[in-house]
């Protein structure tokens, strides 16, 4: 009995052991994919590889994101970030006002990237010509970031 | 029931007996003293058949047979009690837990400064280049992907 009970804690040890590796490399996996992702974006120069870096890039912002919440959050708020601007320079406002407002709704958590975010909604805007809407966005950000500023510069 | 110690007949003077050392009983006291003690004397009312002991020992020994054989075959402390802590110690290392609100993420000073700079420049009407706040945010981004790949 107490041998099939060490079997059994063993299988156990073995399983976990197993998970957790298993855990890390799908981790390392996502970090690999988002860096070819990015590196595809900053060697873009024409209009179609923009376009083609804007759909590898939300190709990884679709799939499920791997890691604790403290990282792959801002990794997806930055992808769709990265997503709308590279709309911006294709001068296609709509998607990047779009793709702006999905990295807004990851969460309402006031984060740094979220002040990002409302930069570049606040760019989309203006490019659709609602400039009014622009402004408020850029507001918003501004108060944003000096928050987090503010308890940057008091707790560094 | 019956007790040798107990006396069969009680004599009137026989305080020491009973325990007593103070004053001699009374008639009415040795009479009821004496009844008690012949209804105690005829023990044999007060006990059980031998053919009833013998039934109740013999039940009491199969009982305690059966006791002694289940525990024999079930031990009080099975192994199949470690299964709930097993369970709870599976759950804590498969389930992820949900936490009870959104982790900070990490800090970003650099950017902050520079979002803030680019902001204030906009706001008041001066046009900065973007290119800080790209170089800062491509950093953080580093530190975010090499922190996510375990890389630090």
């Amino acid at each position: 009995m107490r041998s099939k009970l060490s079997l059994f804690a063993l299988l156990l040890l073995s399983c976990s052991l197993a998970l957790a590796c298993a855990r890390r490399s799908e981790q390392k996996a996502y970090a690999r994919e988002l860096t070819r992702a990015h590196a595809l974006a900053d060697r873009a120069t024409t209009e179609s590889e923009r376009r083609t870096a804007a759909r590898t890039l939300e190709h990884a912002f679709d799939r499920e994101p791997e890691g604790p919440a403290e990282t792959s959050t801002p990794l997806r708020q930055d992808l769709a970030d990265r997503i709308a601007r590279l709309y911006l320079h294709t001068e296609e406002p709509q998607l990047a006002l779009t793709w702006a407002r999905r990295g807004l709704a990851i969460t309402e958590a006031e984060s740094v990237l979220r002040a990002t975010l409302q930069i570049t909604e606040a760019d989309a805007l203006e490019a659709l010509g609602d400039r009014d809407a622009a402004r408020a966005s850029l507001m918003s950000a501004l108060e944003t970031n000096q928050a987090l500023l503010n308890v940057e510069l008091e707790h560094p | 029931m019956s007790d040798d110690l107990v006396p069969r007949i009680v004599a009137p003077d026989a305080t020491e007996e009973l325990g007593g050392s103070d004053a001699a009983i009374t008639a009415d006291e040795h009479r009821e003293l004496s009844e008690l003690a012949a209804l105690l004397a005829s023990s044999a009312h007060f006990e059980l058949s031998p053919e009833a002991r013998q039934r109740g020992l013999s039940a009491l020994d199969v009982e305690l047979s059966r006791r002694a054989e289940r525990s024999k075959q079930r031990p009080i402390v099975s192994w199949w009690w470690s299964l709930p802590a097993l369970a709870g110690i599976s759950l804590a290392l498969f389930l992820p837990l949900a936490p009870a609100r959104a982790p900070a993420p990490p800090t970003a000073p650099v950017l902050l400064e520079a979002q803030n700079a680019h902001l204030t420049s906009r706001l008041t009407g001066a046009h900065l280049t973007r290119d800080d706040l790209e170089r800062a945010q491509t950093d953080y981004r580093q530190e975010l992907l090499a922190k996510l790949g375990g890389k630090r």
